[in-house]
This record gives C-alpha cells, structure tokens and sequence, in this order.
C-alpha cells in the first residue's frame, strides 16, 4: 500500500482544560493515525480561539453550543485505506467538536519553487572559467605524482 | 488588494493556499463574507480556485464565518 500525505484540521472542545489538551489531542487524534498504521509528520500546536459562529455538539444526549473551542491540525502519512478507520475513531471521540481531513499536495513530487518575481539570480563569479580550464593539468601532474608514490610505498 | 494587477500568490510565490492562515483569506472577502470575485483582486484562475477551496475549508471549521448581517 503506498502510503499519502494527509491533514486533519480539528476543533476541540473548550470545557477541556489548557494542562490537558495537549495529552488530548495524543489521545484523540494521533493515537488513531498510528494505530491504523499512519506517520505523524507534523503538528499545529491546538489554539484556543473565538470561531466564527457557533457549533452545537451532542454529548450523551444532551446538546451543547460552543462560542470558542481550540483549534489545531495533524499532518500524517498514511495508506488510502486506513482512512476510514481513522475518520470512526474521530466521529466517536466526544471532545472533538468537528474535524476536517484534506489531501496534502506532496512537497517532494512537486517541480523546485520559482524564485519570487523581482528577485534577481545570483550571479555567477565569472573568474569560474578560467579556473575551470586550469585546474585538470596540475591535477594530472599530482595525481601522477601521488600515483608513483603511492607504487613505491606498496612495492 | 484591488490596486496590484497581478495576481497576490504568484507575486508572493505560494504555492498552495492554507486553510489555516485565516489573516490571508479574509482579505478575500467582502463585508458579508462571500469571496470576492476574481475580477476585482486580479488573482488568477488557478489561484482562485484554491483560495475559494481554502475558505470553504476555513468555513467548514468555523474560522471564517459563512455570512456576516
């Protein structure tokens, strides 16, 4: 299974308190990527913050609406299939308000960056070339030198 | 926004649009909250499409509201 690159953006509850929420996010979102067999690559630390509207939240029965939560992401590579597993484990967890999981775009399939417009190239020192052209002859003369050297030694 | 004419992320070399720099997106939108058309931003269509993928996504999460008033 070749595994891809994946983000889960979440919303915690904020009843959790500021000690315990990074124990929390462990427990509620990177323990199911790696029991399904995923790599965590990166996290954004979870924030608490003002959202801009407000989100309800059935615990055992019993709705509550939520004003602030805080906010964080997981990156994680991880096989197509183990998605599914992944997404349960979150649906059940009480505290995790909402979550969203989005494809990544892999970094490293991806063509070099452009450079910025306006930035200039390096220029390139042009005493390079001569350089270049003059440095194989001595380099010949040494490595025969050192060659012969090296004969006289083992003999 | 309205005064460059050209687009804000290929003059700034991003690449890909983040759902989480909320800062950015807002600037896309207009007081009630809905994303400015491309035609007044000058950002171009590849860029657009993102941005408008990012902002839904930042609705989603309730970082970005869905309407204001």
């Amino acid at each position: 299974m070749e595994s891809k690159a994946y983000e889960i953006g979440y919303l915690l509850s904020p009843l959790v308190l500021e000690e315990a929420i990074l124990a929390m996010v462990d427990e509620l979102v990177r323990t199911p990527v790696e029991k399904a067999g995923g790599t965590v690559t990166g996290t954004t630390p979870p924030k608490r913050q003002a959202l801009a509207y407000q989100i309800g939240k059935a615990i055992n029965h019993k709705r509550t609406n939520y004003r602030e939560a805080y906010f964080g992401a997981v990156r994680f590579d991880a096989a197509p299939e183990t998605l599914a597993a992944i997404k349960k484990d979150l649906d059940l967890a009480e505290n995790i308000l909402r979550y969203i999981m989005i494809n990544l775009p892999r970094r490293a399939e991806l063509p070099a960056a452009k450079r910025p417009l306006g930035a200039r190239r390096a220029k390139a020192p042009t005493a390079d070339k001569t350089v270049k052209g003059a440095k194989p002859e001595i380099t010949k003369e040494e490595i025969d030198k050192e060659i012969e050297g090296l004969l006289t030694q083992t003999a | 926004m309205n005064s460059s004419k050209q687009c804000h992320f290929c003059t700034n070399n991003v690449r890909d649009i983040d759902y989480k720099d909320i800062a950015t997106l807002k600037e896309f939108l207009d007081p009630h909250a809905r994303i400015i058309k491309h035609r007044k931003t000058s950002v171009c269509s590849k860029h657009q499409r993102s941005l408008a993928t990012a902002i839904k996504r930042a609705r989603e999460l309730a970082l970005l509201p869905y309407l204001i008033g």
